[in-house]
């Protein structure tokens, strides 16, 4: 069996691949953090990021450099190869930062700390700031093209463009919005809230009513877009849940229904490159599927169990992460294991191109 | 839903200066070996560096569920969901709420979110009083009342602020408003863990037992003893207390059997509908089968002369606790204590909204009518009706269906099986504002089998 494990002691809250797929950089929820060689899942660094507990990390797409939030207010940058502090940056507020992220160029990274936004330059520049979230920022989010970020909180969405103070769209829904997803073609945003439904919203907004999808038997944590922004996926209970926004969709459609783990879903990731879906639950089963060759239900829901391959694991999937070549999965576990899965695909289902 | 392995939340109210942070710094600083989460409502307020003490801004978020009183705290569901991950579990969480917030939102996020449900459990709700400055605020600020009604526990603290007497008024007060409450003294807010954490206030089986005489049949008194009189004069006095007269009746026993004691309280129940003879203070009280009103005067105490004309047994009957007004009973300076004494439901109120119904009855509940009567009562009194717990016993079943619930939200389930054929039975408590006890108890007949 093609399976590596790390065990890092600390329930895993984050993780993420180094761009060259040679490094993975696990977070525990209690601050520690390591870099794992993923060739022999050797830690070459191990040290205590945040005191209180780590929330949030990235590895900056051009691999010098990765940033950490949290609980004790600040966002910090490390040197990987050395697993040395770089620069440490405040909110000016007490609360967590709960989300960091790099832009997908690598030019900028985000993060925000309770109503707080901040985005700067990798030199460490400022390069915008916005204080008036309505609640603490539950979402961030890169815009694909890295010209801009996403925000979610209580009652509304917020797009940013780097350059501009003001947010250049808000998107009201009132309620207590949790998950936020932007499609790749930036068309479309997505959100998840606390009452077990989710909303989607058309960019630009100007003259769309925002779509709400409900019949969740839980909240969903967990949204995720294909590649070509036609597919989200979503999770909320044992079955995950894909709307096709093709043509006038997701209104009015039959979504498709995948069934067959056990507990409730924890993670989900669609490639980034490819057609693949993977998920994990919180009973450990990981799944991989591929929406696109499933049977898509007409006139009802039939919830389909064709997936291509699955592994189970002893302990919920907290984190699951695309490898950069999309062979491997890390999956970050809540008993504080990292593992790597690659991912036995049939030579059929290897990822072509128009697939559709 | 999981009952074992949740960890208990005990929420922490009152108003600013009533000694929350004093309690939580003692919490904090205790050596009892347990791993207790405290979320403080602002951020460094408690002094003490402590990963497991975080700061929270209140974020309180309206539920689109159709329910215009439902709320959650957002704050809570991301804090506890991060606590819950954790490898070191926690024994307890502790949560402050500031001194004007409603504690019900707070009550709520276990009830709504599904995480929060499946890892914790609402255990108590728990109100801070300042003795001496709570009653700038008993009557005239809704926040206040309302703490005092959602309480499971409420510490009266700072009481070497006031004298004894003070401390009785307010503690009948605070009764009076919340029935089933279990009501603490302390100073400097020292009180034992066990009696705030993990106490399984919910459960309105663990709450009778503190408040044993609230389920009791409603009288017109909310007292009754038998004191043994000699002949001669006797004095009872009575320190202010909450109204400026009360009805009163002693009455002489034949003897002590549970037989006259019966009749004796049938009796007394009939002369309450009665008319009256007014007895101003420093007059005579002869023992008879006669309603009097003894008049006190506003915010006065008063003394009266009880002349008994031969040695043996008298019932007491008094509209309100004696408690409230510290009588006593004396004979040439000798306090006496009765033989045995009753309490009871009150039927009355001393003129305010906040009150606390009780409905006990034995019969089985047809379930479909049971759910009717609460979903309307839900729907249409729920913004009046902050708490209610209940222990049902519905026709068909073997165990008896719990419940319990904060304003609209309700979460009920079955529970264990009655242990013998005489504990079926129906127990419930509401506790709100304008409760109309004859149309609760009316409804709930009606659902009878």
């Amino acid at each position: 069996m093609t399976q590596l494990i790390f065990a890092l002691d600390d329930p895993i809250i984050a993780l993420d691949w180094s761009p060259d797929g040679r490094r993975v950089v696990v977070a525990g929820i209690s601050g520690p953090c390591a870099i794992v060689d993923t060739a022999t899942l050797q830690p070459a660094h191990r040290w205590d990021a945040h005191k209180g507990g780590t929330l949030a990390l990235s590895w900056s797409p051009k691999g010098d450099v990765i940033a950490t939030g949290g609980q004790d207010g600040t966002l910090r940058l490390w040197i990987p190869e050395s697993g040395a502090l770089l620069r440490e940056f405040s909110f000016d507020n007490a609360a967590w930062v709960e989300h960091a992220a790099f832009s997908p160029s690598g030019d900028y990274f985000a993060a925000s700390a309770g109503k707080r936004l901040r985005i700067w330059k990798a030199s460490g520049e400022l390069a915008l700031s916005f204080d008036n979230h309505e609640s603490t920022v539950s979402s961030l989010q890169w815009r694909a093209d890295s010209k801009g970020v996403a925000t979610a909180c209580y009652g509304k969405i917020r797009c940013f463009r780097l350059g501009e103070t003001k947010p250049y769209e808000v998107l009201d829904w009132k309620a207590s919005l949790i998950a936020l997803a932007w499609s790749p073609n930036g068309r479309h945003v997505a959100s998840s809230t606390q009452e077990n439904t989710i909303q989607f919203f058309r960019l630009p907004s100007a003259g769309w009513e925002p779509l709400q999808m409900s019949g969740y038997p839980v909240k969903v944590k967990n949204l995720t877009w294909d590649r070509a922004a036609r597919y989200l996926a979503s999770g909320g209970g044992e079955m995950i849940t894909i709307w096709d926004v093709s043509g006038s969709g997701p209104a009015g459609t039959i979504p498709l229904q995948l069934s067959g783990h056990p507990q409730n879903i924890t993670a989900l990731e669609f490639q980034r490159h490819g057609d693949l879906l993977a998920s994990g639950c919180q009973a450990g089963a990981v799944f991989v599927w591929n929406p696109s060759q499933c049977p898509w239900p007409k006139n009802e829901p039939v919830p389909t169990e064709q997936r291509i391959s699955a592994r189970r694991l002893h302990s919920t999937i907290n984190q699951l992460r695309w490898s950069p070549d999309e062979r491997t999965l890390a999956l970050g576990c809540q008993d504080g294991n990292l593992v790597l899965w690659q991912v036995p695909l049939p030579r059929q289902t290897v990822v072509v191109e128009n697939a559709r | 839903m999981q009952t074992t392995n949740q960890i208990p939340v005990t929420v922490l109210t009152g108003f600013l200066g009533s000694g929350k942070t004093t309690l939580l710094n003692r919490i904090l600083t205790e050596q009892h070996g347990k791993r207790i989460a405290v979320i403080e409502n602002e951020f460094g307020e408690i002094g003490i560096d402590n990963e497991l003490v975080i700061g929270a801004d209140e974020e309180i978020f309206e539920m689109n569920n159709g329910c215009i009183c439902c709320t959650v705290r957002g704050d809570l569901i991301r804090i506890l969901g991060n606590l819950m991950k954790r490898k070191d579990r926690l024994d307890a969480v502790l949560i402050e709420t500031t001194g004007l917030a409603d504690p019900a939102s707070v009550a709520q996020t276990f009830f709504v979110d599904d995480d929060m449900r499946a890892a914790f459990r609402l255990d108590a709700i728990v109100t801070m009083v300042d003795a001496k400055h709570v009653w700038q605020h008993l009557d005239s600020s809704s926040e206040c009342q309302e703490q005092i009604a959602f309480a499971d526990v409420t510490l009266i603290n700072k009481t070497d602020l006031v004298e004894a007497d003070g401390l009785a008024k307010l503690e009948a007060k605070i009764r009076s408003m919340n029935a089933v409450a279990r009501i603490h003294r302390t100073q400097d807010a020292a009180i034992a863990l066990d009696q705030i954490l993990n106490i399984r206030a919910f459960d309105l089986q663990n709450t009778l037992a503190t408040a044993p005489d609230f389920l009791k049949p409603e009288m017109p008194f909310e007292w009754a003893g038998v004191y043994q009189l000699e002949a001669g004069s006797h004095e009872l006095n009575f320190q202010p207390g909450p109204d400026p007269e009360m009805n009163f009746i002693a009455m002489p026993l034949t003897d002590t059997s549970e037989a006259s004691w019966t009749a004796a309280k049938a009796q007394a129940v009939r002369l309450f509908s009665g008319e009256s003879i007014e007895k101003k203070a420093g007059t005579m009280v002869v023992p008879g089968p006669k309603l009097q009103t003894l008049v006190f005067g506003e915010g006065k105490g008063g003394t009266f002369k009880l002349e008994s004309f031969q040695a043996g047994p008298v019932a007491v009957f008094t509209q309100h606790h004696p408690e409230e007004f510290q009588m006593t009973l004396t004979r040439g300076g000798k306090i006496l204590t009765p033989l045995r004494s009753e309490g009871f439901a009150a039927s009355h109120t001393h003129d305010q909204s906040v009150t606390s119904v009780g409905i006990s009855e034995r019969r089985a509940v047809a379930p479909e009518k049971f759910n009717g009567w609460l979903s309307e009562l839900l729907r249409e009194k729920s913004t009046d009706i902050y708490r209610m717990k209940g222990i049902v016993h519905l026709q068909g079943s073997p165990n008896r269906f719990v419940f319990q619930g904060v304003h609209m939200l309700f979460d009920g389930k079955p529970d264990r099986p009655w242990k013998d054929s005489s504990e079926p039975g129906n127990q419930l408590v509401f506790i709100g504002r304008n409760l109309n006890r004859a149309e609760l108890e009316q409804g709930f007949r009606a659902c009878l089998v």
